[in-house]
C-alpha cells in the first residue's frame, strides 16, 4: 500500500516536470518506467486521468447544460469553460490578481457582436463576439487577449506592440494581424508587414501572408500559410482542414448563431470559404447545405446532423 | 535551417524516442508508427525554432504515446474484444466513446470545485493554461516548492478520482504484458 501510493507520488513528480525536463534528462524517465511495471502502470493511470481533464476543458463548456453544474457566468457570455473551471480561470487570469489592477480595463464582447476600437497611437482593433480584450492604460501598446478574437492594425511605432495570449507574447513589428484564442489552440494570421511569436522562446517570426497554430496542450507549433485573416470583420470565413465545432465555434462567435453538430459530425475536417450575412435562419441553411448535411431549429438552438435536409 | 535542425535531432535520437514510446507500453509496431508520423510533421509542418529541441521531440513523443494509448483503449472497446474479457464491456455501446461522459463530466466538475481554491487555480493554470511552475507561483504570489506540492495533491486527487470511477475506459487492463505486444 505505502509502496504503491510512493510509485504514485513518483509518477506525478515525474509528469510535473516533463513540461520542462532537458531533452538530456528524458533518458532517466524512461530508465524509471523502464525499471519496473508498477512504474510503468502508475504513470498510464496518471496519465490517462490527465488526458481526461484535458479532454474535459473543452468540453465542460459544450456539456454545461447536461451536467447541471454550478455557472457563475452571465449566460449572454456563454464561454468554452463554465463552472468550476471557468470560475477558477476568471480568478487567476482576471484583473484581481494583476499589479496595478487600476489601470486595466477588460473590453468584453457578447457573442455576435463586434467591438471597433480605436486607439491614440493611430491602432485599431477589432474584436470579434464573445471576445475579451485586456487594456493596460498605463501602456496602451501591450494588450491582452483573454478569449475569443481580434484583429490588430497596429501603427508601427518606435515603441514596441505586444499582444499576451495563452501566456505566450506576440510582438508586431508594423502589422495588420489576427489573433484567435480558444482552449486548445493559439492561431495566429499575418495580413501586412511581419509579428514575432513568443519573443525569448519560440521566437518565431511570421510574415505577411504566414500563420501559425499552437496546439496549447501539446505545445507544438505548426506554421502555415495565413488563412484569410480577419475575414470574419466581413462575415466571410476561410477553413483549411478545421474540425466542423470549430467552423461553427467561429459563426457562433461572430454572430451569436447556436449551432449544435452530431458527434459524427463535430470531428469531421471542412475546408473551404464560408460568407454568412448574419441571417440565422439563411446561414444556418447556407452552412448545412455546405456540408451536406440536414438542421433544424430547437428553441434559440440549430441542430445540425447527417443526413441531407430536404 | 532550424527545421534541419530538429529533424537532424530527431534522426540522432530515433532510438531513444522509440524506447521512450515502449516504456510507455507502445507496441513496436504501433511505435515504429509514431516514429513515421513524427518525422512526417518534422518534415512537412515547419515546426518553428525551439529552445531544447530534444526535450520538444520527447514531449511530442510521450504526448502522442498518451493519444495512441487511449485510441487503442477505444479501439479496444468498439471492437468488444474487452466484453470477452470484462462483463462490465456489454454497457459499452458500439460507437466510439467519448473519453468523457456527461456524468462523468459533473462529477469532473465537482472534484474540482471541491478543492481548495488555489489547487484549483494551480491544476487549470498548469493544465488547460500550459503555464510553468514558474509561471504559476507568480500568478498566485506563493513558492515554486509550494505550487509543485498543490499540483502534487491535485493529481494525487485526479487519480484517486479516476480510480473511483474507471468510467467509460476499461480501466481494469489486460495483463500489462497484453498492451506491449497487442496490434498486428
Amino acid at each position: 500500500m505505502a509502496e504503491a501510493s510512493l510509485i504514485a507520488d513518483q509518477a506525478i513528480a515525474w509528469h510535473l516536470r516533463l513540461p520542462e525536463l532537458p531533452g538530456h534528462e528524458w533518458p532517466t524517465f524512461i530508465e524509471w518506467l523502464e525499471s519496473s511495471s508498477a512504474h510503468r502502470d502508475a504513470y498510464e493511470r496518471l496519465a490517462e486521468a490527465d488526458a481526461v481533464l484535458g479532454e474535459a476543458a473543452p468540453a465542460l463548456g459544450a456539456a454545461a447544460g447536461v451536467a447541471a453544474a454550478p455557472t457563475r457566468y452571465n449566460p449572454a457570455r456563454r464561454r468554452w469553460l463554465t463552472g468550476a473551471i471557468a470560475a477558477s480561470i476568471a480568478l487567476v487570469g482576471g484583473w484581481t490578481l494583476w499589479p496595478g489592477a487600476s489601470s486595466l480595463q477588460l473590453e468584453r464582447t457578447a457573442p455576435g457582436t463586434i467591438k471597433q476600437l480605436a486607439f491614440a497611437d493611430g491602432t485599431r482593433v477589432e474584436l470579434n463576439g464573445d471576445s475579451a480584450l485586456a487594456l493596460d492604460q498605463s501602456n496602451p501598446r501591450a494588450m491582452k487577449l483573454e478569449n475569443g478574437e481580434a484583429m490588430f492594425r497596429v501603427r508601427h511605432l518606435p515603441q514596441e506592440f505586444t499582444v499576451e495570449a495563452g501566456g505566450y507574447k506576440i510582438r508586431d513589428l508594423g502589422t495588420v494581424f489576427n489573433v484567435q484564442l480558444s482552449d486548445r489552440n493559439l492561431r495566429i494570421d499575418v495580413s501586412e508587414g511581419s509579428v514575432e511569436f513568443d519573443p525569448g522562446g519560440a521566437n518565431l517570426t511570421l510574415h505577411a501572408g504566414e500563420g501559425m497554430t499552437l496546439d496549447r496542450a501539446h505545445g507544438l507549433v505548426v506554421k502555415r500559410s495565413a488563412a484569410n485573416a480577419g475575414g470574419w470583420v466581413n462575415g466571410q470565413f476561410a477553413f483549411a482542414d478545421t474540425p466542423l465545432s470549430d467552423v461553427a465555434e467561429a459563426i457562433r462567435r461572430r454572430f451569436g448563431t447556436k449551432i449544435s453538430l452530431s458527434e459524427g459530425l463535430s470531428a469531421r475536417p471542412f475546408t473551404g470559404n464560408i460568407r454568412l450575412g448574419g441571417n440565422e435562419s439563411e446561414d444556418v441553411a447556407h452552412f448545412a447545405g455546405l456540408i451536406g448535411a440536414q438542421y433544424r431549429r430547437d428553441g434559440d438552438n440549430w441542430v445540425i446532423s447527417e443526413g441531407r435536409s430536404r | 535551417m532550424p527545421e534541419a535542425g530538429i529533424a537532424a535531432i530527431f534522426l540522432a535520437n530515433r532510438a531513444m524516442v522509440r524506447r521512450l514510446l515502449l516504456a510507455r507500453g507502445i507496441g513496436a509496431d504501433e511505435a515504429d508508427e509514431v516514429l513515421q508520423d513524427m518525422w512526417v510533421r518534422i518534415e512537412q509542418s515547419r515546426i518553428g525554432p525551439v529552445a531544447d529541441p530534444l526535450s520538444y521531440l520527447m514531449r511530442m513523443a510521450t504526448n502522442l504515446a498518451t493519444d495512441r494509448r487511449i485510441a487503442g483503449q477505444r479501439r479496444l472497446v468498439r471492437e468488444d474484444a474487452w466484453t470477452s474479457l470484462q462483463p462490465v464491456g456489454h454497457e459499452v455501446p458500439d460507437q466510439e466513446r467519448r473519453l468523457i461522459s456527461a456524468s462523468e463530466l459533473a462529477r469532473l466538475e465537482a472534484l474540482l470545485a471541491s478543492m481548495p481554491v488555489h489547487m484549483r487555480q494551480a491544476l487549470v493554470l498548469f493544465r488547460v493554461e500550459g503555464r510553468s511552475q514558474r509561471a504559476i507561483a507568480d500568478i498566485l504570489g506563493m513558492s515554486l516548492s509550494g505550487v509543485e506540492k498543490l499540483l502534487a495533491r491535485a493529481y494525487r486527487q485526479l487519480v484517486e478520482f479516476r480510480n473511483d470511477h474507471p468510467a467509460s475506459l476499461p480501466e481494469r487492463r489486460a495483463t500489462p504484458g497484453d498492451r506491449s505486444k497487442s496490434n498486428g
